[in-house]
């Protein structure tokens, strides 16, 4: 007991007081925008603290959308098509997404294929799946995406009210703080994921299996992105190629991974700020400026790696 | 019948891959001489298209009248992302540079949804075609063609054959070396951003008479000059004349007879074969220009 409350300090407990803060609001004060903005925020969070496991061993997934695509389509096929309940599709888009990383993540890594490749690699196969999934249109819906008609009987994740999905996504991140921030076997897991991020050929030579590490994160990535695709599919009931396997997921949760400087605490900060002004932005000031948001991401992308390089100098 | 529908796969193909080869070339000379990973590649290209656009409503040319105003504008776009942002990440982590760059390309994309809006914004030359045979050829094509390979052919000559291509030559080779020797490194890196730069002036003009313009559609052109780059050769201008046209021909042989998205597909299974097996390019290393 002692030794867990010497490793606790005030990052690992700021996410914490802030999701417990969040799990009270909707009793305190309201309003379905402002609810909607939230939930957006946690499934960007949720995406982007695993996408920044694999980030801390210096590599940067850039198709990491893939996954979002595999888990939301292979969602809308098991409710569509193979007559699944909803909680039934779960496993179906973890497997697929799984087995999608391990096939990509094998590959890559086994090969070396690392930095500025791997991040090209990751598109390519993004991409890949965009064309397979705009080519196989009768089955996919093609470039226009696929609706899905929700079904609200037991063994479905549909409701008419948004408190479910924010509680759902509540108690998930809650869930992946605690155990990344306080198990003895995450914080094990994390330690050796920096150490292959800082020094690769160290981290080796001091016995550490560079790959199985690797794959591991990446298949966390997989799995909690996936995991995001079936809930996405749940919440607003469709998916394009574009959403699914397009760049702007990837570039964005990169960019929430970025401004909270890889620590995971400070992620869901910064996509509770950042996903809510992008969204704003995009509703308020849309009319004339469109693309305001996009804008600022670029710009903020860009201030954060020249700041950073020059702090270093 | 059957053999004219190849010869014509193969000619759109060989003229599609003039295209790639200029679109590939000026991110070529970036990667090549100032091992500065460009992920704005695309989204330049898209401001150049815009800009080719702009110069046409205000002045009534045709994008092709007007190329080399825009490449020329382009350049000094070029010396200033240099300045304000290349610069700064010079040394900075590959991964760094890729997420600045790509930085760029999103805040372009911004700016021109902001700027032009979303639109579709055309200036398509019409010029109908010549007629061989059974064989189409389009002579904007045809015309765009012999543009790119004239300009990339230049390109090679000033490169190989004057003492300023000698010098940025060295320098992509060994920076340091040639630092020693007098070289200014920091004028170099000027001299090639400003040639890169004219060359994506050039493509988005070029590009500006065939397709639209609008604000993502560098994200496409972008990774098909990655891809393009990384097939033929980190860095070796002859690779993308090899790769430009081989990807060229191969797609459109395979968007012919099969369909267009199985065609993209190919080029990023074969993206990805090569970095698996020869992660070199076809002419890394040993072929560097």
């Amino acid at each position: 007991m002692t030794q867990l409350l010497k490793r606790i300090n005030l990052d690992h407990i700021t996410p914490l007081i802030l999701l417990g803060g969040l799990s009270i609001l909707p009793w305190i004060y309201y309003h379905d925008y402002v609810v909607h903005l939230i939930i957006l925020s946690l499934m960007y969070a949720v995406i982007s603290i695993t996408w920044t496991l694999l980030g801390l061993t210096g590599a940067a997934s850039l198709g990491h959308s893939a996954y979002f695509g595999l888990g939301a389509y292979f969602t809308i096929f098991s409710l569509k098509y193979w007559g699944l309940v909803s909680y039934l599709a779960i496993p179906i888009a973890i497997l697929v997404s799984s087995a999608v990383a391990i096939m990509i993540g094998y590959i890559t890594f086994r090969f070396g294929i690392a930095g500025i490749y791997f991040a090209l690699t990751t598109i390519a196969f993004a991409e890949i799946l965009r064309e397979l999934f705009i080519y196989y249109r009768e089955f996919t819906g093609g470039s226009l995406g696929v609706f899905v008609s929700p079904i609200s009987s037991i063994g479905y994740f549909f409701y008419d009210s948004k408190i479910p999905y924010y509680y759902t996504l509540i108690i998930l991140l809650l869930i992946l703080y605690i155990y990344l921030m306080f198990s003895r076997q995450a914080s094990k897991f994390l330690k050796i994921l920096s150490a292959i991020g800082e020094d690769i050929s160290t981290a080796a030579s001091i016995g550490i299996n560079i790959l199985k590490y690797r794959l591991y994160a990446f298949l966390w990535g997989a799995i909690f992105t996936s995991l995001m695709g079936w809930f996405y599919v749940h919440y607003l009931r469709y998916v394009t190629p574009d959403v699914g396997f397009g760049l702007g997921l990837s570039v964005y949760v990169a960019l929430l991974s970025i401004v909270a400087n890889l620590r995971l605490p400070y992620i869901l900060i910064a996509s509770l700020i950042l996903t809510p002004v992008g969204e704003v932005l995009r509703a308020v000031v849309g009319y004339q400026f469109a693309g305001l948001d996009v804008l600022v991401y670029g710009l903020l992308l860009m201030i954060l790696v020249v700041v950073r390089a020059l702090r270093k100098r | 019948m059957e053999i004219y529908l190849f010869l014509q796969a193969l000619l759109n193909g060989l003229l599609l891959g003039g295209l790639f080869i200029v679109l590939t070339i000026g991110l070529n000379l970036i990667t090549g001489v100032l091992k500065i990973i460009n992920f704005g590649h695309g989204d330049l290209i898209m401001l150049a298209m815009y800009i080719t656009y702009w110069l046409y409503v205000y002045t009534a040319y045709s994008p092709l009248v007007m190329m080399p105003t825009t490449a020329i504008i382009m350049g000094f776009v070029g010396l200033i992302i240099y300045m304000l942002l290349i610069k700064p990440i010079l040394r900075a982590s590959d991964i760094e540079q890729l997420l600045g760059t790509l930085g760029l390309g999103v805040f372009l994309q911004g700016l021109a949804q902001v700027l032009w809006k979303s639109d579709y914004r055309l200036a398509k030359i019409y010029a109908g075609s010549i007629v061989i045979g059974n064989i189409y050829i389009s002579i904007i094509q045809l015309i765009v063609f012999v543009i790119s390979l004239v300009a990339s052919i230049l390109l090679y000559i000033y490169l190989m054959r004057t003492v300023k291509g000698v010098i940025i030559r060295a320098t992509a080779q060994d920076p340091d070396m040639s630092s020693l020797l007098g070289v200014n490194i920091r004028n170099v890196h000027l001299i090639v951003f400003f040639l890169s730069f004219l060359f994506i002036g050039l493509t988005g003009a070029l590009l500006l008479s065939m397709f639209p313009a609008y604000p993502t559609t560098g994200i496409e052109y972008g990774i098909l000059a990655w891809l393009i780059m990384v097939i033929g050769g980190l860095g070796s201008v002859l690779g993308s004349f090899i790769g430009g046209i081989l990807i060229g021909v191969v797609y459109s042989i395979f968007a012919t007879y099969y369909s267009v998205e199985l065609a993209r597909a190919l080029i990023f299974v074969a993206f990805i074969l090569t970095i698996a097996l020869r992660p070199t390019g076809l002419l890394g290393a040993s072929a560097r220009v």
